[in-house]
């Protein structure tokens, strides 16, 4: 079986999977690291370390793992099941770098604003988030371009529908190196040169806004 | 003699307040990790529990023949064993042929012993005209092999439930007929061979990012600001590019025709006709391993380096040291705790590669991941894919801890 614009599907796939999985990580994430932070919570090295496993993990194992669960309960092959493991694999690098950007945080702004009256979800909202949002943007960049390049798992688990350029390429690079290849590496050269430049800048600002704080 | 109590506001004793405001304080940190903690639970520890399950997991032959194994529990595997045990694997194989499943049962009992492929099949095929009663003098005379004790024993061993067998497979370990561990044959000893070839790339490509990258982690911290920043954007630049551009550069680069060729033989190491080959074998698998992997060493090197201060150095040299004893007594000793971080990370990622080993490694440079790809998606041997992946996962946990403990998970650092 032949598609017709194999990198045209390809393309919107990975658009599409990077997308949902990126929303669901840096929410996932963010909020974990919010509890991770806290001087109160119990057995903090420990939910730490199960937290950050996707990434040390090979992927290997986990795309042999979720293979199982996933054609197991029926979402193999389908998009949703391709998002939810990039949603684990997106979520270690959202948490390291949101709580990273906590610990330079000042809980006593936010102290402040509750003894103004502010009820929580709005001093998250008001206070706290817009000061941990370089955090949580470098993050979700990880996690975008952590679902945007991932083969492995996407390997075990898609079909022919659920092609994305990274299965493209891997197809295409174990055949030989088409000049198709090269024109599509060079356009993620150039992607991953804007979202370093991006996620760079919110690095610096970031340490500027923490420096302020101090 | 009574304390007096200290009361807050509302007249409550404040120790009991405060503890009160201390355990909401808990669970709601504990609310808020929760959803993602649950969310691994359930997508990816289960799942890799369920792996785990699957490698010794030995239940469908158990299934299949089951009046069998119930009447061998009696045998105690010497000699022959008596009329049940034929009379329930008369029952077994009728059923089985019944319903056409008994091709399962072959295979994995050929893996016990070579030789019941064509004893099963022959049996089955006769086995609607045996008669009622003396089951094992008609087995025997359909085929001699039933009348061989190393069959019955062989039949035997594939009772269990549970089998660690394809975990010894997996270290060129089986078991011989009396249920003993013995190494395999010479010639197929392969998979101590992948797993010392993966330990040896990983260690290798571990020390070579190290040699590489403190040279530049030293100049990132040491460098002026201006000049540093642009190093930093070339170091964290391949962080940043996919994995798969990066090894297809890597392909062009040392193809037989690429750039890297074309300069050895222009200077005149190799003839033109004879260019060496860079790609498809452990050259290549090491060289695009150590690119890709070096931002993880220089990453720590550098953010423990930023730290030490220039003046201990110039205390050194006051004091009358050399550059290289002031080196080697004062800033490496200081560095030690980057250098640890960055081999361990390096270490666990490169002990798991499968991406780049597949693409450029060939035959000769494949490592124990692309062997339990392998097995995954061709010849379908899920069990000792799981057993191969339970091992190295068990490895790289062990290192996992080790970092842990010598590092801290949160000090991880991403650019």
């Amino acid at each position: 079986m032949e598609l017709k614009n194999p990198w045209g599907l390809a393309t919107k796939n990975s658009l599409f999977i990077a997308f949902f999985a990126t929303i669901g990580s840096t929410i996932l994430g963010t909020v974990a690291a919010l509890g991770l932070s806290s001087r109160h919570m119990p057995y903090k090295a420990a939910f730490m370390a199960l937290l950050i496993s996707p990434m040390i993990v090979p992927l290997i194992i986990s795309g042999t793992a979720i293979f199982f669960f996933m054609a197991k309960v029926g979402l193999a092959a389908t998009h949703t099941g391709i998002i939810l493991s990039h949603i684990i694999l997106g979520t270690p690098f959202v948490v390291i770098t949101v709580t990273a950007t906590l610990s330079g945080f000042d809980h006593s702004v936010t102290r402040a604003a509750a003894s103004l009256g502010s009820n929580p979800v709005n001093t998250f909202m008001k206070i706290t988030l817009p000061l941990i949002m370089p955090g949580v943007i470098s993050g979700a960049l990880f996690a975008f371009v952590t679902s945007f390049d991932e083969v492995v798992v996407v390997l075990f688990l898609a079909g022919l529908e659920n092609t994305t350029i990274p299965i493209q390429m891997w197809v295409g690079l174990r055949e030989q190196l088409s000049p198709t290849i090269m024109a599509v590496a060079t356009c993620l050269i150039v992607m991953s040169t804007l979202i370093l430049v991006t996620a760079e800048l919110l690095r610096r600002r970031s340490e500027r806004l923490r420096g302020i704080n101090r | 003699m009574s304390k007096e109590q200290i009361l807050s506001s509302d007249g409550i004793p404040l120790e009991q307040s405060l503890k009160k405001a201390e355990r909401k304080n808990k669970l709601k940190a504990v609310l808020l990790v929760a959803p993602l903690f649950l969310f691994i639970l359930i997508i990816y520890v289960f799942p890799i529990g369920d792996m785990l399950f699957r490698s010794v997991d030995d239940r469908m032959i158990t299934k299949m023949l089951p009046k069998t194994f119930n009447a061998m529990e009696k045998w105690d595997g010497n000699d022959l064993p008596d009329e049940p045990v034929y009379k329930g694997l008369y029952e077994d194989l009728t059923y089985l042929k019944q319903n056409k499943t008994y091709g399962k049962i072959i295979a994995r009992l050929n893996y016990e012993k070579s030789g019941f492929s064509s004893l099963i099949k022959k049996t089955v095929r006769k086995i609607n005209k045996f008669e009622e009663g003396n089951y094992k003098e008609q087995f025997i005379k359909v085929h001699k092999r039933w009348g061989q004790p190393e069959y019955l024993v062989a039949l035997k061993n594939a009772a269990p439930e549970w089998s660690y067998a394809k975990y010894l497979k997996g270290v060129d370990m089986t078991f011989d007929q009396d249920r003993n561990i013995v190494s395999v044959e010479e010639d197929r000893r392969i998979y101590k061979i992948l797993w010392m070839r993966t330990l040896n790339v990983a260690f290798w490509v571990t020390i070579f990012c190290f040699i590489l990258a403190y040279p530049i982690s030293h100049l990132l911290a040491t460098l002026p600001m201006k000049y540093s920043n642009l190093l930093m954007i070339c170091v964290l630049l391949p962080f940043w590019t996919s994995l798969l551009v990066r090894t297809s550069s890597w392909m062009v680069l040392l193809q037989q025709q690429g750039p890297i060729n074309d300069l050895i033989v222009w200077i005149g190491l190799a003839a033109d006709d004879n260019r060496p080959e860079l790609m498809y074998n452990v050259i290549g698998t090491f060289v695009a391993m150590t690119q890709i992997l070096l931002p993880f060493m220089v990453l720590p090197l550098y953010s423990v380096m930023k730290t030490i201060s220039p003046s201990l150095m110039r205390a050194g040299k006051s004091l009358g040291g050399t550059p290289l004893v002031s080196f080697v007594k004062i800033y490496f000793p200081l560095t030690i705790p980057g250098i640890g971080a960055g081999c361990l990370l390096v270490f666990i990622l490169a002990i798991g590669y499968y991406i780049t080993p597949a693409l450029v490694g060939g035959a000769s440079g494949s490592l124990i991941s692309n062997t339990i790809a392998y097995h995954m998606k061709s010849s379908l041997d899920w069990a000792f894919a799981s057993a191969l992946g339970t091992m190295l996962l068990v490895g790289v946990l062990a290192i996992y801890w080790i970092y842990n403990k010598l590092v801290g998970i949160d000090n991880i650092k991403l650019g």
